[in-house]
């Protein structure tokens, strides 16, 4: 018997809607994008249980002529291709004529729609690859898909559904995109019948985006328009105050189509790396024209990769625009600057004059007076004798040090086994001992730290919570709100109170006691994006991820200068730990170096 | 540079009274700043008083001495914490300041200093104010207010409203409120309103604590003005100006529980006491100390997994059901360590309900509990 078979023509069908159509999201970005082409005005999107079980668009655009109708759903007909030349001037989105058919042969799909002016509609459905007859029905001018039971013929792909949630926010995500492109277009967006946002046509990109990421934040947005040659960029640049710990907040389009790739997605991180801590993510609503000779777009069918003529060149052009627009923006001085400067021997050998003083003096150090650090280095000695201004402290009228030692209650000082340490570069912890020294990573360790006693108290049902006085109100951005509350009993057994408080906004009502001075918004959106990014967000979040993100984003940051009294707790409760030589994520926290391999390095055996 | 401002000035200051003033001056000044110029302490020697000032552009203020001899008047800028350590460190009773070729030479006893001199013209001017517009307070009422809200207020917030004081002044009804969004505290008084004063700004809390601070026996009233954008107070001595937080305040009156049905009253000492040892066995991440309410007991009881637990028990007057709620001692040791009130009155309801601290009319503080999840 015969092993090979020539595939039937609606499988091949199926293995084509694969490529474009992977889950809701697709459907509804693909009917989008008709609608948009068919030049409509107003978009409403409708779906149930996350697009799985019914997807819905209706749109009030030109209307498919009766005659079309059947070629509508055919495979790979489109109106928008007529050469084989034209392949290469894409204007228009849905180019490759297959969306609808890939959309019929994985669904039950009913395309309604009447050109505009017309009496009477036509409708047609097709279900799992079978097309029905044209009839002519009652209708509004416009098209209206109406698109049931998703992958019902490719168990195998329904299965890989995710929750609704996880669905509905990738479907929120999918219409924010093209939203954003198409701002004079009014957006409604409704999941299991309750509104999830509603966006009327707006007058700029700049009211577009406040009507999905804030008001507030919209208005502090950077502008930049810059064109060089037939290269044009038009964007709006949050501050680099304003940052994210992915790169999900990083809209980017070119000729008005949405992608994320590498050239692109670099030449922002170049622009903003002098002004942004390391590994946060800049907010970019970027736009960029280009001959549409010079992007190949046709490498993906869901169009997200692009392809360039002109790489570097595009790299050049968009970095320099946003890094020009970032300086002429007058924003603080890069925080590194220090860093930067000379080294202080260089300067304490000639002799003082006026403009040398800044730099002397900034690396004089008065909360710790006489005993100023001349580098960024800074020694203690758990054992020594206390400084001299120390000494004095009390002649002074406490005014003076209310500054530098506004602690609250102030920790019991336990000196743990009299080792002196010194922090270097605001980063690592270098410890005197025994048999040698060893180097600590101050945030891993921390976050180990953060961790073990988080864990434990989970296990035992013991974490901490700290009500607040007034609930913090997070906005979050569509499709976030519905991960955060669907879950919300794992985040309440880490000692996060949340509720949903209209469309996007979630309101914290209480934090976990360990990240009570960690500022609560910023650090709930920057879990979610965590959970979001790294794929933990598909269906309910696993306790363990969760707790891991919360140390991570919780514990001391490096570059984060010290206490003594912080660093003796950080040492104090190491000891403590079972295992303290690695972070929840696996990196190392200690490096030891012994005195024989010290003295070996130095040839002294 | 070639417009630089040549001084020739000379003064004789006596060292104590330097040293308090510089201390408040300094107290401001930034340990770091993008701007060099602001770690700087613009001394101004004018008929027989000397001005000290500094700035951080939010908060300022200009300090004068008079028991200072001045030879020649002048203005010189140098670098505040630098000068500071002399004074500390002299013993002398009088310290002598003359301007000697671009260097500041202070003399005392047998010890010289020179210390670099920074460019007069680029110290940022300080705020002046329309004297018209002043209202005053009076200065005892007002100092112990600030004393007992600036501490509740956050050190660095990103709802910048936290980390301000409000100053609420209308008809004769004073407010001053701070919180961190864990804790609030409130303090109230009667003062007399002439001039039918109405306002409600937040001042970050710096600059109302450097003013408490600053106040000294003899100032019997401090006078305020507001401005858009400034709050500005005045003493004998002293002008402090604050750029005001711009910023929504919780509305302070709401967030006071009005079902607190049991109130204790306990001696702040002893209760204090208690507190303290619980807090022991806190740490960062456990820092809930529970409050056992049993009939005429009252336990402490807080653990730490890798600290220990405590169990502090008082006797109380208590007949009612047996109840629990846990707070963050820290929340509560400091207010009682600055009440300077012989008792305090504590009223609670259940352990989901804020608990209220309360001084008679005059004091209103409450803290947020802590749930364990």
């Amino acid at each position: 018997m015969g092993r090979i078979h020539v595939l039937e023509s609606n499988i091949v069908d199926q293995i084509a809607a694969g490529e474009v159509i992977a889950r809701p999201a697709s459907v509804v970005k693909e009917l989008i994008e008709n609608s948009l082409d068919a030049g409509a005005m107003h978009i409403e999107v409708l779906v149930r249980d996350g697009g799985k079980r019914l997807i819905e668009v209706r749109d009030d655009g030109e209307g498919i002529a009766p005659n079309d109708m059947p070629l509508a759903l055919a495979s790979h007909a489109t109106s928008k291709l007529l050469k084989p030349d034209d392949l290469f001037r894409i204007g228009t989105f849905g180019f490759r004529g297959e969306a609808l058919a890939s959309i019929g042969s994985v669904a039950n799909v009913t395309l309604t729609s009447m050109v505009r002016g017309a009496e009477t509609g036509r409708t047609i459905s097709m279900e799992g690859g079978k097309l029905g007859e044209v009839r002519e029905c009652a209708a509004k001018a416009g098209t209206y898909a109406h698109v049931e039971n998703i992958f019902f013929n490719v168990p195998a792909r329904r299965k890989f559904l995710k929750g609704s949630s996880t669905e509905i926010g990738h479907i929120g995500e999918a219409v924010t995109r093209l939203a954003l492109a198409h701002p004079g277009v009014s957006f409604t967006l409704y999941h299991n019948d309750k509104k999830v946002f509603r966006a009327p046509g707006a007058d700029d990109l700049r009211e577009r985006v406040g009507q999905f990421f804030g008001q507030k934040f919209s208005e502090n947005l950077i502008p930049t328009c810059e064109e060089a040659g037939n290269l044009r960029l038009e964007a709006l640049l949050a501050s680099p105050h304003e940052t994210r710990s992915s790169n999900q907040n990083q809209y980017i389009y070119v000729n008005n189509r949405f992608l994320r790739d590498r050239v692109m997605l670099a030449a922002i991180a170049e622009a903003y790396r002098e002004f942004l801590e390391p590994r946060r993510h800049a907010i970019v609503f970027c736009f960029i024209d280009m001959p549409p000779g010079d992007v190949d777009v046709n490498v993906h069918p869901t169009k997200i990769e692009v392809r360039y003529s002109r790489p570097n060149q595009i790299f050049n052009f968009v970095r320099g625009a946003i890094r020009d627009a970032l300086q002429s923006a007058g924003l603080a001085v890069p925080f590194n600057v220090q860093r930067l400067q000379k080294p202080p021997q260089a300067v304490e050998q000639h002799t003082p004059r006026q403009r040398d003083i800044p730099s002397l003096r900034e690396r004089m150090s008065p909360a710790v007076s006489g005993a100023a650090p001349q580098t960024g280095v800074r020694t203690e000695r758990t054992d020594g004798p206390p400084a001299a201004s120390e000494a004095r402290a009390d002649e002074i009228p406490p005014a003076t040090y209310e500054s530098a030692t506004r602690q609250p209650v102030s920790e019991p000082e336990v000196l743990p086994s009299g080792d002196s340490f010194l922090q270097v570069h605001d980063s690592f912890i270098v410890v005197e001992t025994g048999g040698g020294f060893e180097v600590i990573d101050q945030h891993a360790l921390h976050e180990r730290i953060i961790y073990e006693k988080l864990r434990r108290q989970h296990e035992e049902r013991a974490v901490q919570s700290q009500q607040l006085l007034v609930p913090e109100a997070v906005e979050l951005p569509p499709g976030r709100a519905a991960i955060a509350l669907d879950n919300d009993d794992a985040f309440r057994s880490f000692g996060f109170d949340i509720e949903l408080f209209g469309e996007n906004t979630i309101l914290i009502r209480s934090v976990p006691v360990a990240l009570r001075r960690t500022e609560p918004v910023g650090f709930f959106r920057d879990l979610l994006d965590e959970l979001v990014e790294s794929g933990a967000a598909k269906g309910p979040v696993d306790p363990d991820k969760l707790l891991a993100t919360i140390a991570c984003k919780g514990a001391i940051k490096a570059g984060q200068r010290l206490t003594r009294g912080e660093i003796i707790a950080l040492l104090t409760d190491r000891v403590a730990l079972d295992d303290s030589y690695a972070c929840p994520h696996g990196r190392p926290t200690t490096l030891s170096l012994t005195l024989d391999e010290l003295k070996k390095h130095f040839h002294r055996r | 540079m070639a417009t630089k401002t040549v001084t020739t000035a000379k003064w004789r200051a006596d060292r104590r009274e330097l040293l308090e003033a510089l201390s408040h001056v300094a107290s401001i000044v930034p340990a770091k700043s993008p701007k060099p110029i602001l770690q700087n302490v613009m001394l101004t020697a004018m008929e027989n008083q000397l001005q000290l000032a500094a700035t951080d552009l939010d908060v300022s203020i200009s300090y004068n001495m008079d028991r200072v001899e001045v030879h020649r008047p002048g203005t010189v800028v140098v670098y505040a914490h630098k000068l500071l350590n002399i004074i500390q460190e002299l013993t002398a009773q009088h310290v002598d300041f003359e301007v000697v070729e671009s260097m500041l030479r202070v003399d005392a006893d047998k010890s010289t200093f020179r210390v670099v001199m920074d460019d007069t013209s680029e110290f940022p001017t300080l705020p002046e104010f329309p004297a018209k517009d002043e209202f005053q307070v009076p200065k005892d009422v007002f100092a112990t207010m600030i004393k007992r809200t600036e501490f509740a207020a956050a050190r660095e917030q990103a709802r910048y409203s936290f980390n301000g004081i409000l100053f609420h002044f209308a008809k004769s009804k004073l407010d001053l409120v701070a919180t961190d969004g864990k804790r609030l505290a409130w303090a109230r008084a009667k003062v007399s309103n002439r001039k039918k004063i109405d306002v409600n700004v937040i001042v970050p809390a710096k600059g109302f604590s450097l003013l408490s601070k600053v106040v000294r026996d003899d100032d019997e009233k401090i006078g305020l003005s507001v401005t858009d954008n400034q709050i500005l107070a005045r003493t004998k001595r002293a002008k402090v100006s604050c750029r005001l937080i711009e910023g929504q305040f919780p509305s302070y009156e709401e967030v006071v529980p009005k079902d607190c049905d049991k109130a204790f009253t306990f001696s702040t000492d002893e209760l204090l006491s208690k507190l303290r040892q619980s807090h022991i066995m806190t740490d960062q991440e456990s820092r809930a100390v529970r409050f056992t309410f049993e009939p005429n007991l009252l336990r402490f009881s807080s653990q730490a997994v890798n600290v220990g637990e405590s169990k502090i028990e008082m006797v109380i007057d208590y007949g009612g059901e047996e109840f629990e709620v846990a707070f963050n001692p820290e929340y509560l040791i400091e207010p009682l360590k600055i009440l300077g009130e012989e008792t305090i009155v504590l009223k609670l309801k259940d352990q989901d309900t804020p608990g209220i601290l309360e001084v008679g009319d005059a004091y209103v503080y409450i803290v947020m509990p802590i749930k364990t999840m």
